[in-house]
């Protein structure tokens, strides 16, 4: 039974994509538990609070902060996801003004992530402390119920676009928030995420990770991974020239996968947390950290 | 001479009467602005519709311009057809292509099977190499058992071969019987693992003690809080192991199998359970001009940007889009001047500047 609190106030705003043994891939039970919470000295993963770190300036493009990898989980939360260290550290719970649950997410070059909810609706996060501000999206628009997300670099060097993968392939304005068509896509239900100025699509039907022709939405090359989990709740996004993929039913491992030898490692089995959405900046590096 | 050349019937300029614009009190627009019904691009006003309320950039029913609406979809396209920067286009179902570019026979590739256009088209695969769910060949490890790509390292049916079922051995003196022959310990199957079928825990189960031939597995990983997921890893005072997870992390409450920020969380705002008014789903297709918030344990509602509550319940939401009403335009209660055909464009009533009287 849901019982109702109800402190009513109503306002009207303006306008305005956890742990670290490798993973055989085959007959595993039941992933390792993720490392608790509090355990900041957890060997390879875990979670950690981000405290209150003094907030870099909002309009600064490339903070430290956008080179990494965040995600949303079905708890609300909003976590930092550092790729090189395999931890997690939880950013905050959104407050976004709706009760549907998260979808999927992309990052924009200041840590602005956008976040939509299965409602369709989609909502500004500031990545700093995971405030929320609703945006003039119009659901459903083109046909485009719940959709992907990712960014990728603007071949011109003019700046980036937020590319949505629902009824084929769509260019966001985040000015104008109206979605611009531009082709069918291949595969399935499908996440986005961007290398510099290449735009790739996941499916977890089939693994499969696909570079787009970003004004057409066509596969130029497609690769195998081995996330393949129909049921799976998934997230995709790039970092350090690989693809980090998190799959999961009940609570999500982390695939890595490396076009250039085309393989797929499991670092992290299971984070702990159920990951609907990931986003990685364009700020993210596109090769490995030396 | 008198010329008055404007659509304008009276220039509030002469110190008379207000022109057309001036009726509603609550108007905002300048005083020496007329009403304007022309629509501003891309704007359209179509058929029963209000004034200027049909952007035919993106209307499947008004596409390009009032006359033009896109075809519907039929089992023929494969398809959906959308609006987007005023021109019909060809949405294919996923995993379907319009590879000969006919719009005739709209989808007719299917690019998760065709080897010849597997996962877009044109992109053909090896000689003899699958076209698997929209990818050439199977994944590494996989092998192709009645054309699916299978693991047969970890596939009780398919277990290092197609067709190979992981059973218990019926020879006795199988050495896989590692207990003896015939013995399973307790919570233990037959399982594939590393494309070998052996005697291993079942699902959620383990053997944290090494004793696998005298007590099994004897621990729940699911529920056990000293072996929560895995063995040792024990769950912190006021943590509870549900699912092979300890919870909840610090900031948050459990609520049933979850673990919620109760300040946030407009499911459970302030306490379990508490859920906060207009969460509830609105009808299948509607589109929500509003929603719920939780901000410190408390619940307030939201409308979204171009929406208003101009009735007071929340019950309906944020039920005026207060960029195209005419009475409520921009913001509650803000007339237009309806009578005269002013429209609501992005929640202004249009005007233009009102023509003056020229004495020559």
């Amino acid at each position: 039974m849901s019982r109702v609190r109800f402190a009513f106030a109503l306002a009207t705003l303006g306008v305005a994509a956890g742990c670290a043994k490798a993973l055989a891939e085959d007959g595993v039970t039941l992933p390792p538990s993720p490392p608790p919470v509090e355990d900041a000295a957890a060997p390879t993963a875990g979670f950690a609070d981000a405290g209150k770190k003094p907030l870099p300036p909002p309009d600064v493009e490339c903070a430290e902060e956008t080179k990494q990898i965040y995600v949303v989980g079905t708890d609300r939360g909003l976590y930092r996801f550092d790729p090189d260290k395999l931890t997690f550290t939880r950013v905050g719970t959104l407050d976004c003004p709706t009760a549907a649950g998260t979808f999927s997410m992309a990052v924009d070059r200041r840590g602005t992530a956008y976040v939509e909810f299965m409602d369709g609706r989609l909502f500004q996060v500031d990545t700093r402390d995971a405030t929320c501000t609703p945006t003039a999206f119009q659901a459903n628009q083109a046909g485009f119920g719940t959709f992907g997300m990712g960014y990728a670099s603007d071949d011109n060097d003019a700046g980036e676009t937020l590319y949505a993968s629902g009824a084929g392939l769509a260019a966001l304005d985040t000015k104008t928030f109206q979605l611009t068509f531009k082709g069918s896509l291949s595969l399935g239900r499908t996440e986005l995420t961007g290398k510099d100025k290449e735009l790739y699509a996941f499916s977890v039907g089939s693994g499969a990770v696909a570079k787009l022709d970003k004004t057409t939405g066509a596969s130029l090359a497609t690769f195998r991974t081995s996330a393949i989990d129909e049921s799976a709740a998934f997230a995709f996004a790039h970092w350090g020239g690989d693809f980090w993929i998190f799959t999961g039913t009940t609570t999500s491992k982390v695939t890595r996968y490396s076009p250039d030898t085309d393989t797929s490692t499991v670092p992290i089995e299971n984070t702990g947390i159920l990951i609907v959405g990931a986003g990685s900046s364009t700020c993210a590096p596109t090769a490995p950290p030396r | 001479m008198l010329v008055v050349a404007s659509a304008c019937a009276r220039s509030i300029e002469d110190g008379q009467v207000a022109p057309e614009l001036a009726s509603p009190a609550t108007n905002p627009a300048p005083q020496n602005a007329c009403v304007e019904t022309a629509c501003p691009a891309p704007w359209l006003t179509c058929g029963g519709a209000a004034p200027c309320a049909v952007d035919p950039r993106s209307d499947v029913n008004h596409c390009g311009s009032c006359e033009k609406s896109c075809p519907k979809q039929t089992r023929s396209t494969g398809g959906t057809y959308v609006c987007s920067e005023g021109q019909c286009q060809l949405a294919c179902l996923p995993g379907y292509g319009n590879c000969n570019g006919e719009l005739k026979d709209g989808c007719e590739t299917p690019l998760d099977s065709d080897p010849k256009n597997c996962g877009g088209c044109g992109i053909a695969c090896n000689d003899g190499d699958p076209c698997w769910r929209g990818a050439c060949g199977c994944p590494s490890g996989f092998v192709l058992c009645d054309g699916q790509c299978t693991n047969v390292k970890a596939d009780d049916e398919n277990c290092s071969a197609c067709g190979s079922l992981c059973r218990a051995p019926a020879d006795p003196a199988d050495p896989r019987w590692i207990c003896g022959p015939g013995i399973t310990p307790f919570e233990t199957k037959w399982t594939c693992s590393n494309a070998s079928c052996t005697l291993q825990c079942k699902p959620g189960r383990g053997d944290c003690n090494k004793e696998f031939c005298a007590d099994g597995c004897e621990v729940d990983f699911l529920k056990d809080p000293n072996n929560c997921g895995s063995c040792g890893h024990a769950c912190t005072a006021g943590q509870a192991c549900v699912n092979g997870a300890c919870l909840c992390p610090p900031g948050t409450t459990r609520c049933g199998s979850e673990c919620v920020d109760t300040s946030r969380d407009p499911t459970n705002c302030g306490a379990c359970g508490y859920m906060c008014p207009g969460s509830s789903p609105g009808r299948p297709g509607r589109v929500s001009t509003g929603g719920p918030q939780c901000s410190g344990g408390e619940c307030t509602y939201v409308c979204f940007p171009g929406f208003a509550d101009c009735n007071g319940d929340v019950y309906d939401g944020c039920e005026v889009e207060v960029g195209k009403d005419q009475l409520n335009c921009g913001a509650c209660g803000v007339k237009c001047n309806v009578k005269a055909g002013q429209p609501c464009v992005e929640g202004a009533c249009l005007t233009k500047p009102c023509e003056v009287e020229v004495v020559r």
